[in-house]
């Protein structure tokens, strides 16, 4: 067995974009770290890939729905998104729902991202399949995003009033904005074409 | 099986998971209308799936996600029950079973369908209406 380890930081969609062409050439998810991602060789087109995020459901939900996938036969694997290493920690996410709001390592915290993998059926894995459903589960990504870019946006107006004299300081501030608003458009986005289809279609 | 377009369904907030059924109306979405219709016999998630598959032939593909979502959804509702299979030797997998209220959701549902094919009966091939025979 022909081990590879890549070095990789991306995004959610491009993970799983990624994931889906290596298991095309053969190769097989073995284990995944922060950074590092193993394989193992198999026989190309094997398996499928699919990337959910889970950061917003409590301990005890994503438990049931890794039971569940696993019941039918899927293999899962968590991922961080943070780039950080710690023993304990405890922490606040606005955007989860009811005991998803707080993430405590160990727990949630470090398991923000549930890897799916099945046997090939020449068919797109898709894990939400009716335009509800993508809607919501959308919905809870452009949440998170949507959380940081409001803390950041009055820490920045406070910063702004109080040290408001430099220039630079301030474009640095305001490029920053732009920056984390980029992914609440791109998700929006997203979210107005699957709301367009459900109004239209089942 | 007649398409329909439901518009002003009310919501109702299972879990994680909305599924728009209007209960008033007894107007199902696709997906709790399979799965219910699947559950007539006890089934666990894959079955439902392959079910569903083969009844619509391929039409209605159900993602692991959204059936999750389903299933907890209908059981929040009453409509579903968790079913504990004596024979059922592979413990880890859980299965369902309709109860007494789904069966009659369905009931209603071929009720509400019945009666919108008899309209659209009349308007295909009976074609007058009222005040053309009086006329």
């Amino acid at each position: 067995m022909k081990k590879i380890i890549s070095f990789r930081i991306s995004l959610l969609l491009m993970q799983e974009t990624w994931l889906n062409k290596m298991a095309s050439k053969g190769y097989r998810l073995n284990k995944v770290g922060t950074f590092l991602c193993t394989f193992e060789k198999c026989s190309p087109k094997k398996y499928q890939y699919c990337t959910e995020f889970v950061a917003p459901k409590s301990f005890k939900d994503i438990q049931e729905y890794v039971t569940f996938l696993n019941e039918l036969g899927y293999r899962t694997l968590t991922k961080s998104i943070n780039l950080n290493y710690c023993i304990f920690k405890i922490r606040w996410r606005p955007y989860g729902q009811k005991f998803g709001q707080i993430a405590t390592k160990p727990g949630t915290y470090g398991k923000e991202i549930l890897i799916v993998e099945r046997e090939n059926t020449n068919q797109p894995f898709i894990l939400h399949s009716t335009y509800h459903d993508k809607v919501n589960y959308y919905k809870s990504i452009r949440n998170s995003w949507l959380s940081i870019f409001i803390l950041y946006f009055f820490i920045s107006i406070w910063y702004t009033f109080t040290y408001a004299t430099n220039l630079e300081k301030n474009v640095c501030i305001i490029v920053l904005l732009i920056i984390l608003f980029l992914p609440i458009l791109f998700y929006q986005n997203t979210i107005n074409q699957y709301n367009k289809h459900a109004d239209m279609e089942e | 099986m007649i398409y329909f377009n439901y518009t002003k369904r009310n919501t109702f907030r299972g879990g994680e998971i909305i599924l728009k059924d209007c209960v008033k109306s007894g107007a199902l979405t696709e997906v709790s209308f399979f799965i219910l219709i699947s559950l007539k016999t006890p089934k666990h998630g894959y079955a439902i799936m392959q079910f569903i598959e083969a009844k619509t032939n391929g039409r209605v593909i159900l993602g692991a996600g959204t059936l999750y979502g389903a299933l907890n959804s209908l059981l929040a509702k009453g409509w579903i029950t968790p079913y504990n299979n004596p024979n059922n030797h592979n413990t880890r997998r859980k299965e369902y079973i309709i109860t007494e209220k789904g069966i009659n959701i369905i009931r209603r549902e071929f009720e509400r369908l019945n009666s919108l094919v008899e309209i659209a009966y009349n308007f295909l091939f009976e074609g007058n209406d009222d005040n053309e025979k009086n006329n």
